[in-house]
């Protein structure tokens, strides 16, 4: 499904003295099957932006579109839930959801929160385990006895085992060691390209966001001010440092190395590959 | 972010009534508190709503926060109230319905009563808007100092309190966080049948638990690791000032409880 936003605000504590507006006016689109990244500083309205895509929190103005749903700020609460069920979101350190007393039972209890049968949801709590890596010899374990990381892979099964046309991502990968943070990304990735999933992901690793995204949208203080390819916004070093962003370090390589040498690229190359071939390719000149 | 949960209602603002010590405050409140216990007769009543008027309107804080403070009360109110007048016997008669007798001390009881409770719910009410819940817990720890001497533990006392306060916040919104997790794993907090609700409360429950022991640990090791120790040589950070007009407000107080008591039959 396509997800649109058309002016969309938000305030928190509408009516009160404590009142912040945490959104303006963001309109977006976001087609089916992409893969969006949103960047911008702490606090710049990211989480609230990803709670309106899982209809989480409703619009105190304008409109969230999700299919062909449209979701305003007099939305009933109950026709939110079954909207829900189409989109994953694994959270900051999702590992916070899980209670079971085994982790195949935590899988499980969102397809049976979806009225799924009980033996059903545990055969693709089992399956969607084997997705995320976790070894076999743990599905009946506490998920307490787990370490971080493979908590935060089975919150992550948690998530993926209501078979979501889209998952958002918010900082799916903090705190984890790098090569946990690769299999995770590369697990996103794989889904995307596999199942066509949609993804949203809200990241401060520009990394991740040259080697997957194909939109970048960058928020800051609540409103969106750039939408973009990631190489249209990595573009411009300096004016993402006014934002307290950064261009991922390849592409600061490639700048650094084309002032020195006075180069310039066809294309800016935004991952290693990309880089080492351009290099590649100058010199041969 | 967490959605408007407001801790200890406090109401940020720069009156009159929010500059006082909060020590002056705290024991303003508990010496009214008793003034009104004293009160007996409408005159007494009256300087009593007076007073309390005044001192909302030098808060300028909007009263519609004061409404909230009374929201919860309402059944306990509207209960007493309707015990008292239909459950006092008195000489005057004006109401005589089969088993049902209303007398009119009944009627004047029943009033006393109601305005006893708006009296106590606003003015503790105007203490918590205007005093953060931390100068509270810094007035309390003042106030019970004397105790130390018959070993009470004040400081630890004064300790647990302002931890506590302090995660309440934080606690909220890791309830926030959490039951947003569950939600978007299709769980419905707001439907279902009483004990369906109950059952509901276990996958928010046991994450929360887990989160508050483990930043429990967290916060016993960052305060041992800095050599923290309570007691008498332990200097604040937020620091107590007694100045002239709480000494002046005091006196105020004072007097409305020998006003009070001289106008009471």
């Amino acid at each position: 499904m396509d997800i649109k936003l058309e002016n969309v605000n938000h305030v928190y504590n509408l009516g009160t003295p404590m009142a912040v507006d945490a959104l303006r006016g963001i309109s977006l689109m976001i087609p089916q099957g992409s893969y969006t990244a949103l960047v911008g500083h702490t606090g710049s309205g990211k989480s609230t932006l990803l709670q309106h895509l899982n209809v989480l929190l409703k619009p105190s103005s304008g409109q969230v579109i999700l299919g062909d749903q449209v979701i305003t700020a007099k939305s009933k609460d109950a026709e939110l839930k079954s909207l829900r069920r189409h989109i994953g979101t694994v959270f900051q350190f999702p590992e916070a959801q899980l209670f079971e007393e085994t982790i195949v039972k935590d899988v499980a209890f969102g397809p049976q929160n979806y009225g799924m049968h009980q033996e059903k949801a545990m055969d693709l709590a089992r399956e969607m385990l084997q997705v995320v890596g976790v070894d076999e010899q743990y599905f009946n374990s506490s998920p307490f006895e787990l370490s971080g990381g493979q908590q935060r892979r089975v919150a992550i099964a948690g998530v993926l085992a209501l078979e979501p046309e889209v998952l958002i991502l918010d900082e799916p990968t903090a705190g984890l060691d790098p090569k946990g943070q690769y299999e995770l990304m590369s697990l996103f990735s794989q889904l995307h390209k596999e199942k066509k999933i949609t993804i949203i992901l809200a990241t401060h690793q520009m990394e991740y966001v040259a080697e997957y995204a194909d939109q970048v949208a960058v928020l800051e203080a609540g409103t969106l001010v750039k939408t973009g390819h990631p190489r249209e916004i990595f573009a411009d070093q300096a004016w993402l440092k006014e934002r307290q962003l950064d261009v991922p370090e390849v592409v600061d390589f490639a700048n650094q190395l084309a002032e020195g040498k006075n180069w310039s690229y066809p294309e800016l190359p935004l991952t290693i590959q990309e880089l080492s071939d351009s290099i590649a390719h100058q010199l041969k000149q | 972010m967490s959605q408007g949960i407001v801790i200890g209602q406090y109401i940020p603002g720069k009156s009159f009534i929010h500059r006082l010590d909060p020590r002056l405050k705290v024991s303003a409140t508990v010496l009214f508190l008793i003034t009104v216990f004293l009160a007996n007769n409408w005159l007494s009543y009256a300087v009593l709503l007076a007073f309390t008027i005044l001192a909302i309107f030098l808060s300028e804080v909007s009263l519609r926060f004061f409404a909230n403070g009374l929201k919860p009360l309402l059944l306990l109110i509207i209960l007493t109230v309707f015990l008292q007048i239909f459950f006092t016997q008195g000489e005057i008669l004006l109401f005589n319905w089969g088993p049902i007798q209303i007398y009119q001390e009944g009627l004047i009881n029943a009033a006393f009563i109601f305005l006893r409770f708006m009296l106590i719910i606003f003015m503790s009410t105007l203490l918590t808007l205007t005093t953060m819940p931390l100068e509270i817990t810094d007035a309390i720890e003042y106030l019970l100092r004397p105790l130390t001497r018959i070993k009470v533990p004040v400081y630890a006392i004064a300790l647990m309190l302002s931890i506590a306060l302090r995660f309440v916040p934080t606690l909220m919104e890791e309830v926030q966080k959490i039951m947003n997790a569950q939600r978007a794993r299709g769980m419905d907090f707001s439907e279902g049948s009483f004990i369906q609700r109950l059952k509901n409360v276990v996958p928010l429950l046991i994450p929360l638990f887990v989160s508050a022991f483990n930043r429990a640990d967290d916060l016993a090791i960052a305060m041992e690791s800095r050599g923290y120790q309570g007691g008498d040589h332990r200097t604040k950070y937020r620091q107590l000032n007694w100045m002239k007009q709480d000494t002046f407000v005091l006196f105020i107080y004072l007097l409305l409880g020998g006003l009070i008591l001289y106008l009471r039959s």
